[in-house]
């Protein structure tokens, strides 16, 4: 690749975000549940086992489409599905935004780990 | 697979899409401002249909509307309360009796009370009847069955007492109408609130309200309706005093043809109840914590799988199995404290008259993987 294309990558690269959130209502206090999609990647089974580092990590490998869900101690709760690009993250009940902000620092390394 | 059918049925009455297509691309029709016959008039049609079912010779009784929250909103807030009068409903109902309910009592307008279920979600009549005698309410309201359980009440009984105390009783059969008897007459309803889209496999956007020429309820909406309109209220004419503003004329050209449909095509109750029991009883065996109901009930299956939130299980079905199904409290919040089921709620399956045996093993199937993943 040519220098400048290099550089034109790299920098589009560090502009590109690795996911996108969005709320999801639920029959409860719809501010706690979040939707996560990678846009670069779909969930595969490294960044699954990789998310291990977040609290108990619980992986369904036989289901036709295998799901796995997370549970931290501090009540952050993760689930998906493989071959996805989404997953639901519940939110503890206090002090969700910083919690938030956490996880997805939290999420980046993970993701840049398993890519 | 839909196993949402308490939600929204699906699929809906055979023609149904092609009916509303027609009505949208056929010149419109407008009920009460111009000059259709009535046998070309959708609505006219549906409040026909709809007095043959109910078991109502007054048609013009039956107020059309948007769903049976627009309904049931109109038979509360509407209803001609004065300060301190006292209402007696259930812990079954659902959110769109309970919360009009609870903004009344919050004005101060009204006082409730709220009598408790057994296990099953059926009404403790014991405890209705004692708050009847401790209340003498003005209006009890009622759902014909559980959104959450599937358990049927004792409407007759129920009304029968609230009647001689003098009360005005409204019935919610929103999940019942079009696959249980909603004989109005027999079951004493002074009012019935029903919506179209669920076991009368109409199109979502349609519902309805019948109120016996005895209650008299004032418009929670005013505007136009086509008649008397150099009167600065609304006309006292029944249904145009209630249904201010343009129906969906194509939805309602919809659940006429699903009402007509229904009418020639009876559901055969005995062969759901019997797929019902046997997805129960599989589930049951299997290790799921079903709630448990005798007797007659719709087809409606509320569980939790130990080990599991109900979330996550519905989201294995759905994203994993492609199962529609509903977690959560179902917009029922005080029943699940007496069914076992608080605070996160249940997985709800509901069957629909289409739905197979084949169908019905299919989920046994999923639920023996889902069960022997641990």
């Amino acid at each position: 690749m040519h220098h400048a294309s290099r550089f034109a990558f790299h920098v589009w690269q560090i502009a590109m975000k690795d996911f996108e959130s969005r709320k999801v209502e639920d029959c409860f206090d719809g501010s706690r549940v979040y939707e996560y999609r990678l846009t670069q990647s779909t969930i595969d089974e490294t960044f699954i086992q990789s998310l291990a580092t977040l609290g108990q990590l619980e992986y369904f490998p036989k289901f036709p489409r295998p799901f796995f869900r997370v549970r931290s101690q501090d009540g952050l709760q993760l689930k998906g599905v493989q071959n996805e690009q989404t997953f639901q993250v519940i939110l503890p009940g206090k002090e969700q935004q910083k919690r938030r902000k956490q996880f997805e620092n939290e999420l980046r390394t993970i993701l840049r780990r398993s890519s | 697979m839909y196993l949402n059918n308490a939600a929204t049925s699906w699929p809906k009455a055979p023609g149904l899409g092609q009916e509303v297509a027609k009505a949208t691309d056929e010149i419109p029709f407008h009920p009460g401002r111009s000059g259709f016959a009535a046998d070309e008039d959708p609505v006219a049609g549906c409040r026909a249909a709809l007095a043959r079912l109910l078991g109502s010779g007054e048609a013009n009784r039956i107020v059309l509307c948007q769903h049976a929250t627009k309904a049931l909103n109109l038979a509360i807030q509407g209803f001609p309360f004065v300060p301190g009068d006292k209402v007696v409903t259930t812990a079954l109902e659902h959110n769109s009796v309970l919360r009009p309910l609870f903004r009344l009592e919050k004005r101060g307008l009204i006082q409730l009370s709220i009598v408790p279920v057994n296990a099953e979600g059926r009404v403790k009549e014991d405890a209705f009847e004692k708050a009847l005698h401790e209340r003498s309410p003005r209006l009890v309201v009622v759902n014909h069955a559980s959104n959450v359980t599937g358990a049927i009440q004792n409407v007759e009984a129920l009304f029968r007492a609230a009647h001689r105390l003098g009360a005005v009783t409204l019935l919610d059969a929103s999940q019942t109408l079009g696959l249980v008897d909603v004989d109005m007459r027999r079951m004493g309803a002074d009012m019935t609130a029903f919506t179209g889209h669920k076991y009368l496999l109409g199109p979502v956007g349609t519902g309805g309200l019948y109120v016996s020429p005895d209650v008299e309820l004032e418009p929670i909406l005013v505007g136009g309706t086509g008649i008397r309109s150099d009167l600065r209220d609304m006309p006292p004419e029944m249904p145009g005093r209630l249904e201010a503003g343009t129906p969906n004329l194509p939805a309602f050209a919809g659940l006429r043809h699903a009402l007509s449909w229904q009418e020639q095509n009876k559901p055969d109750r005995d062969q759901l109840d019997r797929l019902c029991r046997r997805l129960e009883e599989g589930l049951v065996n299997m290790g799921a914590n079903v709630v448990q109901v005798t007797g007659n009930k719709t087809p409606v299956i509320s569980l939790t799988l130990p080990g599991w939130n109900v979330e996550e299980v519905g989201y294995v079905l759905q994203k994993g199995y492609g199962i529609c199904c509903r977690t959560g409290l179902h917009c029922a919040p005080l029943i699940h404290r007496y069914i076992g089921t608080a605070p996160t709620g249940s997985l709800r399956l509901s069957l629909s008259r289409f739905t197979t045996a084949a169908e019905v093993d299919h989920v046994l199937d999923v639920f023996k993987e889902f069960t022997g993943s641990r």
